[in-house]
């Protein structure tokens, strides 16, 4: 199985060039069944990395550009009368396929974003009285420009809470960027990749990442890490229980995606960044000295693993 | 290496703590210290406000060396206790401007600490005490606050921790405040101008002097009885006894007056009474005690007046125990005495001399007494707190025009009558009357009790003692005096004992605070030798020495920290997991190898580090970390197998690293 997943890995590193650690978090994101956030400035590859995944996986995959203008038909469907049938016909929106990348969310109003955000929390869209199952595996990939840029809809923090995982990609170091440079169009790349995975096998992966053991010691460690962001005054709020579970869903699948059938903390330490970082508001008042990465860092560095 | 700039919250703690350290200060310090630290603490204020608000460096200088200048103006000095804190004070406000940095707050914080321990050179009340402990809690949170400085945890953490530290702090001060060995003197010893306003009888008398002394509220000294408390016609306090006079000033005259007496001087009638006084400060050597005092329990020396005078003036509240008798007779008067009790002024008014005279006309020494007395008591005297002033030959004055005068008056006239009419009398100061507190069942006496009276020298009885006062104003001799209300000439009112609830319950209140202020005085200020040797007996250490009290006192100090770590010790979750004992174990020694692992490394990063840093390690590091994650983070099959085979081992591993130890490794070239 971990064959497997270095190859989808490997793949996928041949498009997205010097992003290991996030491909293995975005990869790890998938097989804990939860949706991906990509903070981060245009151009940096988000779109690549989604379609890519989707290439590699090979499941059905579809791009909603979020505008200001954009409405909640546009993502889930629309009724059309059939003028042979002489009934409405259902159409499907890009919101029916595996893997959608909503990009740019934060362009669109908070209706748009919340039609999406619920299908991702119940897997099933409810429009026109019927309730419609989208179909699995679902995997909502979101973009959004940080929010200072102008003209944006910030998610609220309910809203980012249903995001298993938070990423930034960042700039490339010199040698990947001039790797990108030298080589070929990424377009053109993306066309030769092959799938590495069915969809069935990829729903038997993340069966088998729900069986990787937590121990009681682990468990030990996740509550103190809870308990400090509970009790530390860097933050407005601690961590959630739904949180709590994240975290422990997201070691589990880095664990597995690791070739291991139970969870060390190493596992926790190096996906709370990305599971966190989106949950966690500084306290107000607080001097920001410290960026959010670097509040995560120290919450590392002082809980103890016993 | 510049520490970052404070932020505005530490600064406005800092504002806080320290303006509360100085605040007790503007009860005696000059007005324009308060009003000049006050504009420094606004100035300080204003530079909270906007990061822009600076104080230029000029001013800061400029105020420096006026709050100097202006010390060395007050007090023509800058050395001493009142100049010293005075000047502690303004620098410590301006050190407030520059207190930008932890560095600068930490000693602004320090000194504060200081500042506040200043107070005890003017009060050393239980109030001051408490309001110190409370301050220092303020300023120690400070220092929290100061040291956390990006930390916004709330206030009440910070006010929490500081007393958590001094509450943990508290039972070594006690231990160190019973037992450490004391030297015999004040607990602060003061500067000499510390004592410049120390108000008290002072050894002479002169028209107004005990009038002035009355309008002072301090506390004289306490007196407790181990008998039934005497009448109030009996509460006279012996003080200073004065011989000679020059018509207006009377002082106790030669030095043979002062010299040692003996005992036999005093012949007692009645029964004894015990009391223990608790004398203020009053920078004289008068110990005083109830009229006559008999045998004093501190060495202290017998005049031949009956006054009983300390080896060295009294600078700190002292206490002692003294035997006196009301009902005594005295000896014969011997030449000397005689010739020093029969003086006269030489211009003595001829007035006075003839009334003297009148009266002797072959009459006893009681009918010249009586007759005087009735004098006092017939004629339009007036009994007055502030009678009009005299000036050539004040007693003529008095006796014949003004007559209103104040005890001393009084007092004056009758000694100088009696000394004309050939009666040996002498004035006697001290005090009358007193307060008896029933809460801590002993007599207050203050400085406003202050009273001055005659004593004549009769042959079948010796030294007898005529208050002149008493025939004049009898009730001052029942009552208090009521200073509220005294206007010019105006007759002394006294303070009769007041009905109703109210003021009985505020006169319930008063000797409750005054008994709590004499314990204080008792078991804390007074703390010294004796009393440390009392206790130290009473709990069965007899003939303590300083070595002795320095065992018991690194004894209660180990006992208390061995507690504590004993405490802290157990408190710790117990280890019974056995497979983190011996992974505890193996960590352990490879830091001793230098490569500690991190509280919050895991395993496989911790063992990755290692085989980093010891590549030749790691065939033994790797399997141990493996069965050891296998223990405690898998669910094995057969956990009790793996577990013998993760202590053989670490104990194989261990074994090797100390022998590998032993030899130094050689550098490989």
């Amino acid at each position: 199985m971990t064959a497997i997943l270095d190859e989808i890995i490997d793949r996928l590193g041949r498009i997205i060039l010097g992003k290991q650690h996030q491909l293995r978090l975005a990869l790890a994101c998938l097989l804990a069944r939860g949706h991906l956030l990509i903070e981060d400035l245009p151009g940096v590859g988000k779109t690549t990395l989604a379609h890519s995944l989707a290439t590699v996986l090979d499941l059905h995959y579809q791009r909603i550009q979020f505008t200001s203008d954009l409405l909640p038909a546009d993502i889930l469907g629309v009724s059309i009368y059939d003028r042979e049938t002489g009934s409405f016909h259902f159409h499907n929106g890009p919101v029916f396929s595996n893997i959608v990348l909503a990009d740019e969310i934060n362009r669109a109003t908070p209706k748009a974003q919340s039609a999406l955000l619920e299908a991702m929390e119940e897997h099933q869209i409810s429009i026109e009285g019927e309730t419609r199952a989208l179909p699995e595996p679902f995997f909502v990939i979101a973009t959004q420009n940080p929010a200072h840029q102008v003209g944006t809809f910030p998610l609220p923090e309910s809203q980012l809470d249903r995001f298993l995982m938070s990423i930034e990609l960042g700039y490339p170091d010199a040698a990947a960027e001039r790797l990108l440079l030298q080589g070929q169009d990424r377009r053109t790349l993306l066309a030769e990749i092959e799938p590495a995975l069915s969809a069935a096998e990829l729903r038997e992966l993340q069966a088998q990442v729900d069986d990787v053991h937590a121990a009681d010691a682990l468990l030990d460690y996740l509550q103190a890490l809870l308990d400090y962001s509970r009790h530390s005054p860097h933050y407005r709020h601690g961590l959630s229980p739904r949180a709590g579970l994240a975290l422990l869903r997201s070691a589990k699948a880095w664990a597995f995606l690791h070739g291991r059938r139970m969870v060390l903390p190493e596992d926790l330490q190096a996906v709370l960044p990305a599971v966190i970082s989106h949950r966690l508001q500084p306290a107000s008042g607080q001097p920001e000295i410290l960026s959010t990465g670097e509040h995560i860092h120290r919450m590392i560095e002082t809980v103890p693993v016993t | 290496m510049t520490d970052p700039s404070l932020t505005v919250r530490s600064r406005s703690w800092l504002l806080v703590s320290t303006g509360l350290a100085l605040l007790p200060h503007a009860w005696h310090l000059p007005v324009w210290v308060t009003v000049f630290v006050v504009g420094i603490g606004l100035l300080y204020r204003y530079t909270l406000q906007a990061p822009q608000h600076t104080v230029p460096r000029f001013l800061v200088l400029a105020l420096t060396l006026a709050g100097a200048a202006g010390v060395l103006w007050q007090y023509g000095t800058l050395l001493g206790r009142n100049a010293g804190v005075t000047l502690l004070v303004i620098m410590l406000s301006l050190k407030l401007l520059e207190a930008q940095r932890p560095r600068d707050a930490r000693l602004v914080i320090f000194t504060s600490y200081f500042v506040v321990i200043t107070n005890f050179l003017f009060t050393e009340t239980p109030l001051i005490a408490l309001y110190m402990f409370a301050i220092t809690i303020v300023i120690t949170a400070t220092l929290s606050v100061v040291t956390h400085d990006s930390d916004i945890r709330p206030a009440h953490n910070h006010l929490r921790l500081a007393g958590t530290l001094l509450l943990q702090a508290l039972p070594v001060m006690l231990v160190l405040f019973i037992f450490f060995p004391r030297i015999i003197g004040p607990i602060w010893g003061l500067p000499k101008d510390a004592h410049a306003g120390v108000t008290g009888l002072s050894g002479s008398m002169s028209p107004g002097a005990i009038s002035r002394l009355v309008e002072s509220g301090a506390t004289a000294f306490r007196a407790s009885f181990s008998g039934p408390v005497p009448a109030p016609e009996q509460r006279y306090w012996r003080g200073p006894v004065l011989w000679k006079t020059d018509g207006r000033t009377w002082t106790t005259g030669a030095f043979v007056l002062l010299a040692p007496a003996s005992k036999a001087l005093l012949q007692p009638q009645g029964d004894p009474v015990q009391q223990e006084i608790t004398l203020e400060s009053h920078n004289k050597r008068w110990l005083l005690a109830l009229d006559r005092p008999y045998a004093i329990s501190i060495p202290a020396t017998r005049t031949v007046g009956s006054e009983w005078l300390a080896p060295k003036a009294v600078r700190e509240r002292i206490r002692y125990a003294v035997t006196s008798y009301t009902d005594y007779r005295t000896g014969d008067l011997n030449p000397v005495l005689r010739k020093a009790a029969l003086q006269l002024p030489e211009n003595l008014s001829e007035r006075l001399r003839e009334l003297a005279q009148h009266w002797r006309h072959n009459a006893s020494d009681r009918a010249v007494i009586r007759k005087a007395l009735e004098y006092f008591h017939n004629e339009p005297f007036i009994y007055t707190l502030t009678p009009p002033p005299l000036d050539e030959d004040p007693m003529d004055e008095f006796l014949f025009e003004t007559r209103r005068g104040f005890c001393e008056h009084y007092t004056a006239a009758f000694v100088l009558l009696m000394r004309s009419a050939g009666i040996p009398a002498r004035v006697v100061t001290g005090y009358q009357g007193g307060e008896y507190n029933p809460v801590g069942e002993y007599m207050l006496v203050r400085q406003s009790d202050a009273h001055a009276w005659a004593e004549v020298w009769l042959p079948d009885t010796g030294w007898e003692r005529v208050d002149p006062t008493a025939a004049v104003a009898p009730e001052r001799i029942e009552h208090a005096l009521d200073l509220s209300a005294q206007d010019s000439g105006a007759p002394v009112r006294f303070r009769l004992i007041e009905g109703g609830l109210l003021s009985s319950g505020l006169r319930g209140l008063r000797y409750a605070l005054d008994t709590l202020n004499n314990s204080w005085n008792q078991w804390v200020l007074s703390y010294g030798p004796g009393r440390q040797r009392e206790l130290l007996a009473a709990l069965g250490m007899q003939q303590a020495n300083w070595k002795a009290m320095v065992l018991v006192l690194a004894g209660l100090i180990s006992v208390f920290l061995l507690g504590i770590a004993a405490w802290m010790f157990l408190r710790k979750p117990h280890r019974s997991d056995p497979v983190v004992q011996v992974w505890n174990t193996y960590c352990r020694r490879l830091g001793q190898l230098g490569m500690q692992r991190k509280p919050w490394e895991g395993p496989r990063d911790y063992s990755r580090r290692v085989a980093a840093y010891r590549p030749e390690l790691a065939s033994q590091v790797n399997p141990i970390t493996d069965i050891y994650i296998r223990l405690r983070y898998d669910n094995p099959e057969n956990p009790t197998g793996l577990l013998t085979q993760l202590q053989r081992r670490v104990r194989q591993y261990t074994g090797r690293a100390k022998r590998k130890r032993t030899p130094p490794d050689k550098p490989a070239d």
